[in-house]
């Protein structure tokens, strides 16, 4: 980390330069609907996880709860808080044996899963680089996903009922480089952010743009994108447990300014 | 700033690996009463019923039987008075011809269980009737012998009648040896008293309830069941059943139904009952 921190620090000196971005309050509204794939294999507290988000339970979206958001954004850092919520369902027929939190699901059993994923993000900008309309800046902060995951089967062969459920929570944190504009006399405002993330063996990315259209001096619509990547390999942060999440998807919200 | 910025660095650096996992499981019918009367029970107690004198315990007039079963060769009938697969009360008689080899057999038995007692109901049982007529056919090639099995003169019936449920369930299964011609239901032995018993192949049950569609299980030993009788003389040491479930609309299920080590313990889907008790 040490050679990625010596230009962070170099920057840090140059918000005394910083002019020209208003301040502002936001507070938002949101839908996201990422798609998800990915996997769990190994143990957590002792109990196997042997299993395929797509390709075992063949998750899909089912419902996407409002999320919200509120944020400060001014000359020289931004604070924003966030959070959202999306729900997966699955109903399939496991072509091998699956493994939930130690349950195990034998093959051609009909699995019925179900997959929810809260999103907390607290991120804070620092604005090294600030024009009139435009900056650059560094984002530090945390986001925080918890998992929740149920899988039941019953058979109609052996009469056996199984189910499992786990909740687990993934804190990462966010570092990486950002930059946003203002423009059309701040009817148009956008960021776009690229965390990164290199831990023992695990890699996190996280990438994003985000798009404010503000009809109204004080209430507009936003549309997002956000793609996030987890590589969690075995013995590295969580357990013995391998996991990748793929996340992607379009947001679209309300959000009023002040 | 600069501070500001070490110990935000810091503070989510700790965060890493900080989260807290929780959950739990259940697993519920692994019990035997239940899953003795599944799809899977049935094809696996039913046919250890109906194989409770395999063709080479027919074939030998001193074989020494399994517990519960007594032999008239004045009749050519085999009397039961013990312990069914279900370890319910085990009664009635399997009688034979037999003609150069082919051996006739007429299924008269009948398994009750008492099962578990409630408020309303404080006698409820479980009884299967087998009726019908098996052919067995036993060829000889020095002291090694193969019987192969059939039903020539219509199915095998075991008829549950469960009267734990309300109102009582009742359930008709035929049974088919080889089901799978490719894999006909064979017993090899050697001997007059073999010290193994091998029966490979397949065969089938058809579940018939009235006013649904028929299931069918198809079942493939594999690997073979085997049988060494010194050391488990009702009940196979070894070997696999390889159970398919097809019907009730679309739902088609597999489980694989294994043997052993214990005599008479059967495993499967995380669920283990012992035969006879």
């Amino acid at each position: 980390m040490r050679p990625a921190l010596a230009p962070l620090v170099l920057l840090l000196a140059l918000p005394a330069l910083a002019q020209g971005t208003e301040r502002h309050l936001y507070l938002d509204v949101h839908t996201f609907t990422p798609s998800l794939s990915g996997h769990y294999t190994g143990t957590s507290d002792g109990n196997a996880f042997n299993v395929d988000l797509k390709n075992d339970l063949a998750l899909e979206r089912d419902k996407t709860k409002l999320g919200y958001g509120i944020e400060y954004q001014g000359p020289r850092f931004g604070v924003e808080f966030s959070r959202d919520e999306q729900d997966y369902t699955g109903n399939n027929r496991v072509q091998r044996n699956i493994s939930v939190n130690g349950q195990t699901f034998f093959a051609n059993q009909t699995v019925i899963s179900s997959f929810k994923a809260t999103n907390n993000t607290f991120n804070w900008t620092i604005r090294p680089l600030v024009w009139p309309q435009f900056w650059v800046g560094i984002d530090l902060g945390v986001r925080a996903t918890q998992v929740e995951m149920s899988a039941y089967a019953s058979s109609g062969l052996t009469g056996i009922q199984a189910a499992a459920d786990y909740k687990g929570t993934l804190p990462v944190p966010q570092l990486g480089p950002s930059l946003g504009f203002t423009s059309m006399e701040g009817r148009v405002v956008g960021k776009a952010m690229y965390h990164l993330l290199a831990y023992r063996g695990c890699t996190y990315t996280h990438a994003g743009a985000d798009l404010r259209v503000f009809p109204w001096s004080w209430l507009g619509f936003r549309a997002f994108v956000d793609d996030e990547h987890f590589r969690i390999p075995k013995g590295s942060i969580k357990d013995d447990l391998d996991i990748t999440l793929d996340r992607s998807g379009l947001g679209l919200g309300v959000v009023a300014r002040f | 700033m600069k501070i500001g910025l070490g110990l935000g660095a810091l503070l989510t650096m700790g965060l890493i690996g900080c989260g807290g996992n929780s959950g739990s499981t259940a697993v519920t019918g692994t019990g035997s009463t239940s899953v003795e009367v599944s799809p899977a029970g049935v094809a696996t107690l039913s046919f250890m019923d109906l194989e409770a004198v395999r063709p080479d315990l027919l074939a030998s007039a001193s074989a020494t039987l399994p517990s519960g079963i007594t032999f008239n060769p004045g009749t050519s009938t085999y009397s039961f008075n013990g312990s069914a697969a279900n370890a319910g009360a085990f009664n009635g008689t399997i009688s034979f011809t037999a003609a150069s080899g082919v051996y006739t057999e007429t299924f008269d038995l009948t398994t009750t269980k008492a099962v578990a007692a409630t408020a309303s109901n404080p006698n409820p049982t479980q009884t299967w009737v087998y009726s019908g007529t098996q052919v067995i056919t036993v060829v000889a090639s020095g002291s090694s012998n193969t019987a192969t099995f059939a039903t020539p003169q219509g199915p095998i019936t075991a008829v549950l009648t469960d009267t734990s449920t309300t109102p009582s369930t009742v359930k008709t299964y035929t049974f088919t040896p080889s089901s799978d011609p490719s894999q006909p239901l064979t017993e090899t032995w050697t001997g007059v008293h073999p010290t193994q018993v091998t029966l490979g192949g397949s065969y089938a049950f058809k579940q018939l309830v009235l006013g649904q569609p028929v299931a069918t299980l198809a079942c493939a030993m594999n690997p073979s069941l085997t049988w060494i009788p010194a050391s488990c003389a009702g009940y196979p040491n070894s070997g696999t059943l390889n159970i398919s479930y097809t019907g009730l609309g679309v739902i088609s299920e597999t489980t694989g139904v294994t043997f052993g080590p214990a005599c008479g313990e059967v495993a499967f889907d995380g669920a283990s009952i012992t035969l006879g008790h």
